[in-house]
């Protein structure tokens, strides 16, 4: 049958050369736009190392100097601090709520803001992201990261006594950094802009997690927050106990929120589940806009290349007609002419995907693939998507499968039409 | 002639059912792709209310400071000063408005029956703002330079926020609390679309309302602040005298100065200034080859496709080709009927396209005009993205869509009409059974 297949397609070359020009030129633009969305969707998907379901955010704000209600009285430090604590006091309090931390620096899980550091070991330095926490406020239980085995847990570490240089670092810190040995205990140092040396010791290790939606994994580190500067970017996490739905707490927190979280001139503002904070982040980095595009466009081509073998193999009806009714004359079932013209499709998309392909291949191998382009992902990854050879086949292997599924749909709408033809009337013109 | 092509053509469409419709259906595909992206664009630099005076309008977003010393850098926008002493003061504009726009404030409106409160876009500027953004007031006035000089809370508002707040658009003298303080309404306008961003807000302000407006921002450079500043000139050639008027005081105060030096990337004519993102140099080659590449690739994609269909048709018009040649018609005049033909079905698919197109970007107005933007900038809550009679229907997109039919067409049909043509008489004859 095979052969037979290359000798229909032969015979016919002429028509099924644009069919093939098209196909090759498909291939590689489905390439070139599946690379990104392959990359971004398995990516976004990657566990984030914290659980993001019954998380909440509460942003806080405080009443301008000219605003109603203005209270001179309550806007030092001590007085704000003071309204804060009792603020915290009613969330925690609330019913439905497990813990609740605040967060006072504007660089914490997918903040708008962020803050980085270069931290060293010997002569190895690396990137890391830097978190902020005030220590004794339930900061890791309250966003679910979990201590890796042999480390303090989350619970000891949100309220452990530290010292101005200690941290807490991510797995992948302390491997990276200190390959093979107890992180916890060690020094890491980082270099200042005066040129000073500043040494940090490592006090406890928690699992892997993923900062900020898009990226993988990066190195982050905790650093303890001991002032209390209430004001602007002033934020509480909430942590809602298992079972409490999302639809019916935020109904009815919202309007006691309003009503009830104010104090001095210091009031909540707004609450957002961390679901759609990473949603927001995603959309506000393009992660969602290139994703949609990319597949809008892809749907666009696929659509055309549909189009086009359906065209090719449908206006050839009549006289491929013709041949199916003498090869049904000559015993063939309807079902072996349906996988002959399948088989032609299979060969041209194959023979198109490779060329393709190869072409493509060119490119990548001087350009490279698609990748994020954070300088926080230096990290060697180990999954499949960080290797050249498993990313180059894997992205393929997809765009071949979607391809050839395109052009077999395409080809057996006419196909069946086809391959049903009665011999007599088909030959009758013979 | 061309009415006798018009009617074979048109017998041919009816004859050939399937043809025609995968003909039509894969060009309407590819025109409407085109002409979402062609609109989007269009959007961004044509005259769209209130942004009627495109054309004369300059914007200088981006202002450097370079440190000789260091050779550092700082960049951002004008700062106060620069504002109030240079760009008020500049001698060939007809307006100037400085828009100010503080990083990371946001404003809300708290409403009287104490729900939660409602997140406003606020635009921070002068009353200069009115006449370089040609606003339909639907009541009243923008506020007056007396208020801008004092400072005081009076505001212009859209008119869905009217509606929103107050239930009608007869607000005028009505007060409301932003940001717990009192706010009174000066004057109603026919909202913006979100589409138009430099004019886009729910509510105008004085700048000078804005606590610490006047500020050197953060112990920074005071050359360095957070205003856009528009300027609107008679025509070109002023817009060129402006900018020479704004290089020389750039050059005369950087002669003044030993440790820095000002850079700036404009004033840029509105157009330009649509497509320049932070203070790079805008990168002509880069933005053609995007947008110029994905174009062609929605057209040669389709082109390839139609290729293929017509050439298997023209090989079934061979003998009618044949017969027509017999009789005296010469290729050229041949291909020109074949072209025809095709171009009244690419027409037909163009209008296909573009009703598609129309459906797709009013029916996704909230989201498809993000998609080309590099960082999604998300419609404010409350807010719908208004698509205006104007942004569809302008003969600009009559003109592209028809150009690229054309363009289409000969991308599809030339290559195979004219191989097809070539083939003799007799040959072509032979091919009917």
């Amino acid at each position: 049958m095979w052969k037979l297949i290359i000798n229909n397609l032969w015979s016919r070359r002429k028509r099924n050369g644009w069919l093939l020009a098209e196909l090759i030129l498909v291939s590689v633009v489905t390439w070139v736009i599946m690379d990104p969305v392959v990359v971004l969707l398995h990516d976004t998907s990657l566990p984030l190392g914290y659980d993001a379901d019954r998380l909440y955010l509460i942003e806080m704000a405080s009443l301008d100097s000219h605003a109603q209600g203005y209270d001179e009285q309550a806007s030092d430090s001590a007085s704000r601090t003071d309204n804060f604590f009792r603020l915290m006091n009613k969330i925690r309090n609330y019913p439905g709520v497990e813990s609740a931390s605040p967060l006072l620096v504007a660089s914490y899980l997918n903040s708008q803001g962020n803050s980085s550091r270069g931290f060293q070991v010997d002569s190895l330095s690396l990137f890391t992201r830097v978190m902020y926490f005030n220590p004794g406020q339930h900061y890791f239980e309250t966003y679910g990261i979990k201590a890796i085995p042999g480390s303090p847990s989350a619970e000891e570490l949100s309220k452990a006594d530290y010292g101005e240089h200690d941290i807490v670092v991510t797995r992948n810190f302390a491997e990276s950094l200190l390959p093979g040995k107890q992180a916890i205990g060690q020094q890491v140092f980082y270099v200042d802009y005066t040129g000073d040396t500043i040494y940090y010791r490592i006090a406890g290790v928690v699992e892997n997690i993923r900062a900020y939606s898009g990226e993988r994994a990066s190195l982050v580190t905790f650093w303890p927050h001991f002032r209390w500067n209430i004001g602007e970017q002033t934020r509480v996490l909430v942590r809602l106990k298992p079972g409490i739905s999302s639809g019916h707490f935020m109904n009815e927190f919202r309007p006691w929120m309003v009503k009830e979280l104010r104090a001095g001139n210091l009031f909540a503002r707004s609450v957002i589940s961390y679901p759609q904070l990473i949603k927001n982040y995603e959309y506000q980095w393009g992660t969602s806009n290139k994703i949609r595009l990319n597949a809008a466009v892809v749907i666009f081509f696929l659509i055309n290349l549909c189009l086009g073998v359906i065209g090719t193999f449908w206006l050839q009806t009549r006289k491929r007609s013709e041949e199916a009714g003498i090869m049904r004359s000559f015993g063939a079932t309807p079902g072996y002419i349906m996988r002959m013209l399948l088989g032609e499709g299979f060969v041209l998309c194959t023979l198109a995907f490779v060329m393709g392909c190869l072409g493509y291949l060119q490119y990548a191998l001087k350009e490279g693939l698609y990748g994020i382009n954070s300088f926080m992902s230096r990290i060697a990854d180990d999954d499949w998507i960080s290797s050249f050879e498993t990313h180059f086949l894997g992205v393929s292997l997809i765009v071949y499968i979607i391809i050839l599924v395109v052009v077999l749909i395409g080809i057996y709408l006419p196909a069946r039409n086809i391959s049903r033809v009665n011999p007599v009337d088909a030959l009758r013109d013979e | 002639m061309i009415r006798l092509y018009l009617k074979q053509a048109w017998e041919l469409l009816k004859q050939n059912k399937l043809f025609s419709m995968l003909y039509i259906t894969g060009t309407g595909l590819a025109i409407a792709m085109t002409m979402v992206v062609f609109v989007a664009h269009y959007i961004k630099v044509a005259p769209i209310y209130p942004e009627t005076n495109r054309a004369q309008t300059w914007v200088l977003k981006s202002v450097s400071v370079q440190y000789l010393k260091t050779k550092g850098n700082s960049n951002w926008q004008s700062s106060y000063k620069l504002v109030r002493d240079w760009w008020y003061a500049m001698q060939e504009t007809e307006t100037v408005s400085a828009v100010y726009q503080p990083w990371g404030i946001e404003d809300f409106i708290q409403p009287d029956n104490m729900g939660a409160d409602i997140k406003v876009e606020v635009k921070y500027t002068d009353p200069a703002f009115f006449q370089i953004f040609q606003f339909k007031f639907l009541d009243e006035k923008p506020f007056s330079q007396a208020d801008f000089d004092s400072g005081i809370m009076n505001a212009v508002i859209g008119e869905s926020l009217a509606r929103r707040l107050f239930g009608t658009t007869d607000v005028v003298g009505k007060t409301f609390n932003l940001n717990y303080t009192d706010c009174r309404v000066a004057g109603v306008v026919k909202d913006a679309s979100f589409l138009t961003s430099s004019s886009f807000a729910q509510l105008y302000l004085p700048y000078t309302s804005v606590t610490g407006y006047d500020n050197v921002n953060g112990g920074n450079d005071d050359l360095l602040g957070s205003y856009i500043v528009y300027f609107k000139v008679k025509d070109d050639a002023q817009g060129m005298a402006l900018k020479a008027e704004v290089d020389e005081l750039v050059r005369k105060y950087n002669a003044s100065q030993e440790e820095k030096k000002l850079v700036l990337l404009g004033p840029d004519i509105f157009w330009k200034s649509a497509y320049r993102h932070g203070n790079a140099p805008l990168d002509w080659w880069e933005l053609i080859r995007q947008w110029g590449g994905l174009v062609l690739i929605f057209l040669l994609v389709p082109a390839l496709n139609l290729c293929g269909m017509i050439s298997t048709r023209m090989e079934k018009r061979l003998p009618e080709m044949g017969i027509c040649k017999a009789f005296g018609a010469n290729r050229g005049r041949l291909l020109r009927q074949v072209l025809t033909e095709n171009l009244i079905l690419t027409c037909l698919g163009g209008l296909l396209g573009l009703c598609l197109a129309w459906i797709v970007l009013i029916a996704g107005r909230n989201w498809v005009f993000t998609l080309f933007e590099r960082y999604g900038d998300s419609v404010p809550e409350g807010v719908d993205t208004i698509v205006s009679f104007d942004m569809l229907f302008s003969p600009w997109v009559f003109m592209v869509g028809f150009a690229v039919c054309l363009l289409l067409n000969m991308l599809s049909a030339l290559w195979p009409a004219w191989k097809a043509l070539r083939k003799n008489i007799v040959y072509s004859l032979n091919q009917k059974k």
